[in-house]
């Protein structure tokens, strides 16, 4: 048991150097300019299931759809000043999205897609409140906003998604 | 004579080998019923069986009647005949003071059974452990039931045998299972009766909690105690829940998708209640709809008693989900025939033979529609005497997956197996999905008991998730419109172009209508002659917590315009549209007072026969939400609503309850991995608020008052019995039996006006008696203090006026046949 305790660790750090690595290697990148620069909106999906949300990130190519999505749990992480889609999507039961600073709120239903846009802001931490419309509380449904800067938030892309590959 | 006293291993001091924290039971304490026993492997207490009904005179004077412990704990013993020991006595009284310092305490009943002595014996010595214990004398037919229920067949047999030996305690739960019986009343025995009594007590999972004693209840009722010493509205009378005395046994019960797999479905709407005289002997019957189970149809037998006449009337519909019942005379012969819809199984009517006996003719007539019905409102559209129908729809909230109905257990009163449609886990957002909507139908009566779709020839294509609607003659041009509400979204109305067509001109007539509409009904708030309208709405309630303080404000609506899809046109919360004339309505429910939390539906009636319609609302959501109280809204002389269901005794409940026992889960089980489970093991009771859905309201017992009898969800109806008549005997009222000849024979649509003097009462007689509901009723006026009243006028449908001239005779039934011109 320790041995394997040691061994998930050893590996952890080394994804976690690895993905440092490529953050840093991407972050000094030229080419590597939110997207603000083309005026699109910085898009993520929420989906909500059996009582959760699963975060959708667009990867590093900045594309929903494309094989280097990351698929998270909450936090909700997005990067700073720049015009953000938060996709809403349900797989099950008709919920509810709030970002309670921005006084923001919106549905996820199956089969159909709602969104909310704002402008990410400065970087920090806020909060998301979930409700799934039957006033039993369902913790999971709420959670943490953390926005943060271009160079921090792909570190953060690069690191989450070499330990996605591994998981795979 | 019966052997009253029993012998058990356990029952003679130390804790018993068949102790029911410890699994299996004995021989002793085997199960009675086809009840199961099932030792819980977290709290240790089983469940032995099932107490059956007890009844007999106490002590104190009043009549006991288990069924009254519905919703409570309690502990009984039946006395030895030989006497009570002192020993007994004391250890009774030990008792009551442990139970007393449980928190619970004010829920859980002491009763001390003793047999009824024979003729001629001498009389039984005073005998009071405690003034917390009830001492009931039973006959020895209910000894006997109490002995095979509670103690058990073989224990009861073992007694007959054994002769007299000490007594057991027996610990009953909340839905009247049997938890423990063989507590002796011994310095051992007593701390594991309390100790068990707590287990059952940690069985209970309130959802939410605050709902078994909501802390806001005492206040509020205070409130409008003290408020109520300014009304100017006579107030001086009380209902009282008659419904054990009336010998109704109903008890609605519902689907799991309203219990123990909860979704914002539309299933928990629940079902009506309607009324008709279905056998013609001069006293209205009960209908009640009920979605698991079937219905139940109850004679009324006169002074307030009913026998359940369901199976020869042939009207139960057992094998579907049911929701709606209208009584109505389809067919012109005097007696009222039967509509009642279904979720998924199937419309039905019924034609009625003259005796209460009924006929199903749903094929024949073409109205066996399939689909999520809703309400249906019998009105003449057309005007050609034979009355049409209209069947309102819902939309498409079911998946085709059938489930079955599993929430029965906890109190054994389902026989069979029921299934129903499972609901879409996100039907509450059906309205954003065009391909789920259902359009609700207009049927026209061709005759011969024969109906026809005309949905599209009338141009009344409709297809708002509505769950009822109501005929009113908006712009008085004598042709029945409709009004229809739409609980996710705005309301819609149509004007009836003279039987011809329908135009809908919603948003021209009622610019801004409640977003979550659910009951309505039309009458003369102010007694100036017009159709005033009220409409309740339920779904603006559910978008945000509101708390007591808040509940005669207009929701703070909290749902996105997304979700809405009313682009900011709508009302939250109840409207009350005052008619100003030539089709003009004015929204005055805050002016008026005509707010209140959770409402269903409505109904109408002049409760204190002062010659203004009062108002009834069936209220409460049930799990998983707050308690709700039912609202009686005195009309304070057409100028606004008072409060005043405290003040009447509407609240609190009978036993003050607010909340009982939902449905059970095993979490060592099946139901491991259940939401009521989380952080829970054993056996797990889910505790909801009590809530009605519809209501009637009807001189039940021909006192000359107005009664009101409900339709709650998943529990027993209220039977609300008035003293109204007994504390005024100068009442003054008339009844109206309309027999339309050129109009339907029923009548309806007419509006009849009583006059005296310069006072002008108006009603409608429409047969909207509550939320999911049509009755076929009496027009019951109140005439407060006229000494006489000079005429009758009458507006049938037909389109002929009639007057009845005065002086007209007080207090009875007047029969008035349309006239021939």
């Amino acid at each position: 048991m320790r041995n394997r305790v040691h061994q998930t660790f050893s590996r952890e750090i080394m994804i976690r150097v690895a993905g440092w690595g490529l953050g840093v290697f991407l972050a000094g990148c030229e080419s590597d300019l939110p997207p603000a620069a083309q005026n699109l909106p910085w898009e993520v999906v929420l989906t909500g299931t059996n009582f959760c949300w699963e975060i959708t990130d667009p990867g590093r190519d900045g594309k929903l759809g494309t094989v280097d999505d990351l698929h998270l749990a909450p936090p909700l992480r997005l990067p700073a000043n720049i015009p953000t889609r938060v996709l809403l999507r349900s797989r099950d039961y008709l919920y509810t999205f709030e970002l309670t600073a921005l006084q923001i709120k919106q549905i996820a239903i199956p089969d159909l897609t709602y969104f909310v846009e704002f402008n990410s802001g400065k970087p920090g931490e806020s909060e998301f409140r979930g409700d799934q419309f039957c006033n039993n509380a369902h913790n999971a449904l709420s959670g943490t906003v953390i926005i943060q800067s271009w160079r921090d938030y792909r570190r953060w892309q690069a690191i989450a998604e070499t330990e996605q590959q591994t998981q795979r | 004579m019966v052997v009253v006293c029993l012998l058990f291993a356990g029952c003679t001091g130390k804790p018993s080998e068949v102790s029911p924290r410890t699994g299996p039971p004995s021989s002793a304490a085997s199960p009675i019923t086809s009840t199961q026993v099932s030792a819980d492997p977290a709290t240790g207490l089983s469940v032995l069986g099932r107490v059956g009904e007890l009844s007999g005179h106490a002590t104190d004077g009043t009549w006991f009647d288990s069924r009254e412990l519905d919703g409570c704990v309690w502990i009984a013993i039946l006395l030895p005949e030989s006497g009570v020991p002192g020993p007994l006595v004391a250890a009774l009284a030990k008792l009551s003071t442990a139970v007393e310092k449980l928190p619970e305490q004010r829920e859980i009943h002491l009763v001390c059974f003793r047999q009824s002595p024979p003729a001629n014996s001498p009389p039984q010595p005073p005998f009071s452990p405690s003034a917390a214990w009830k001492i009931v004398t039973l006959a020895t037919d209910q000894v006997s039931v109490w002995s095979k229920t509670a103690l058990g067949e073989s224990a009861a047999e073992n007694a007959e045998t054994s002769g007299d030996s000490p007594p057991c305690l027996v610990l009953v739960d909340a839905t009247g299972r049997v938890r423990g019986r063989d507590y002796s009343p011994t310095p051992e025995g007593l701390p594991l009766l309390v100790d068990d009594l707590r287990r059952t007590f940690a069985e209970r999972k309130a959802v939410p909690p605050e709902i078994v004693n909501p802390p806001w209840f005492a206040s509020r009722r205070e409130a409008q105690l003290v408020a109520a010493k300014d009304y100017s509205a006579q107030h001086d009378f009380q209902f009282t829940d008659r419904r054990i005395e009336s010998g109704i046994r109903f008890r609605n019960k519902i689907v799991d998708d309203a219990g123990k797999f909860y979704k914002a479905g539309h299933y928990d709407h629940g079902n009506g209640v309607a009324i008709a005289d279905a056998d013609l002997d001069g006293r209205e019957d009960i209908y009640f709809v009920n979605q698991v189970g079937g219905n139940e149809l109850w004679r009324n037998l006169g002074g307030g008693k009913f026998e359940n006449i369901t199976s020869a009337s042939g009207v139960a519909l057992a094998d579907r989900i049911g929701v709606s019942a209208s009584f109505a005379d389809i067919d012109n012969d005097g007696d009222p025939d039967l509509y009642v819809t279904t979720t998924r199984g199937g419309n039905a009517l019924f034609e009625n033979d003259g005796t209460g006996h009924f006929r199903d003719i749903s094929v024949a007539s073409g109205t066996n529609y399939v689909g999520h019905s809703s309400a249906a409102v019998f009105f003449d559209f057309n005007r050609d005497g034979l009355l049409d129908l209209f069947v309102v729809n819902v939309g498409r909230f079911t998946s085709d997956e059938r489930k079955r109905v599993t929430m029965e257990p906890l109190r054994d009163e389902l026989q069979g197996e029921y299934f129903y449609y499972d609901a879409y886990k996100d039907a509450f957002a059906g309205h954003l999905k065009p391909e789920r909507a259902e359009r609700s139908i207009l049927y026209q009566n061709l005759g011969g008991n024969v109906f026809r779709d005309v949905t599209e020839v009338m141009g009344l294509v409709d297809e708002s998730w509505s769950g009822d609607a109501s005929p009113l003659d908006v712009n008085s041009d004598g042709w029945p419109d409709l009004y229809l509400v739409n609980m996710q979204g705005n309301d819609e109305y149509y004007e009836n172009v003279k039987g011809q067509s329908f135009v809908c001109k919603s948003r021209e007539v009622f610019p801004k209508t409640p977003w979550g509409s659910m009951g309505i009904k039309s009458f003369d708030f102010d007694n100036d002659g017009d159709l005033d309208l009220f409409v309740t709405d339920m779904h603006s309630d559910m978008s945000s917590h509101i708390g007591p303080e808040r509940e005669q404000l207009k929701s703070d609506m909290k749902f996105p315009d997304s979700f809405l899809q009313t682009q900011g046109q709508s009302l939250y919360g109840n409207a009350f549209f005052r008619n100003a004339g030539n089709g003009k309505f004015e929204e005055v429910s805050d002016s008026v007072g005509a707010e209140n939390y959770w409402p269903w539906g409505l109904s109408v009636g002049d409760l204190n026969a002062d010659g203004f319609q009062d108002v009834f609302i069936a209220s409460s959501m049930n799990l998983p939400f707050r308690y709700g109280v039912n609202s009686v809204l005195l009309n304070d002389r057409g100028r606004k609503f008072l409060g005043s269901e405290f003040v009447l005794g509407v609240e609190p409940r009978r036993g003050g309850r607010t909340a009982i026992p939902w449905y059970e889960v095993g979490c060592g089980g099946a139901d491991a991995g259940h939401l009521d489970c989380q952080g829970r093991s054993g056996r797990v009771v889910v505790w909801a608020a009590l809530g009605s859905r519809s209501s009637v309201i009807f001189d039940l017992d021909q006192d000359g008052d107005l009664d009101i009898v409900t339709n709650d969800f998943n529990s027993e109806p209220l039977v609300l019995v008035s003293n109204f008549a007994e504390r005024h005997p100068k009442l003054q009222y008339l009844k109206v039996r309309l027999r339309g000849t050129a109009s339907s024979r029923q009548g309806l649509g007419a509006v009849v006006r009583v006059k005296a003097g310069k006072q002008v009462w108006t009603q409608v007689h429409d047969g909207k008696s509550g939320y999911l509901s049509q009755s076929a009723d009496l027009l019951y006026f109140g005439l407060g203090s006229i000494t006489q009243l000079d005429e009758l006028e009458i507006q049938w449908p037909s389109g002929r006026r009639q007057t009845v001239p005065g002086p007209l005779s007080l207090n009875v039934v007047l029969d008035v046949t349309e006239n021939k011109e």
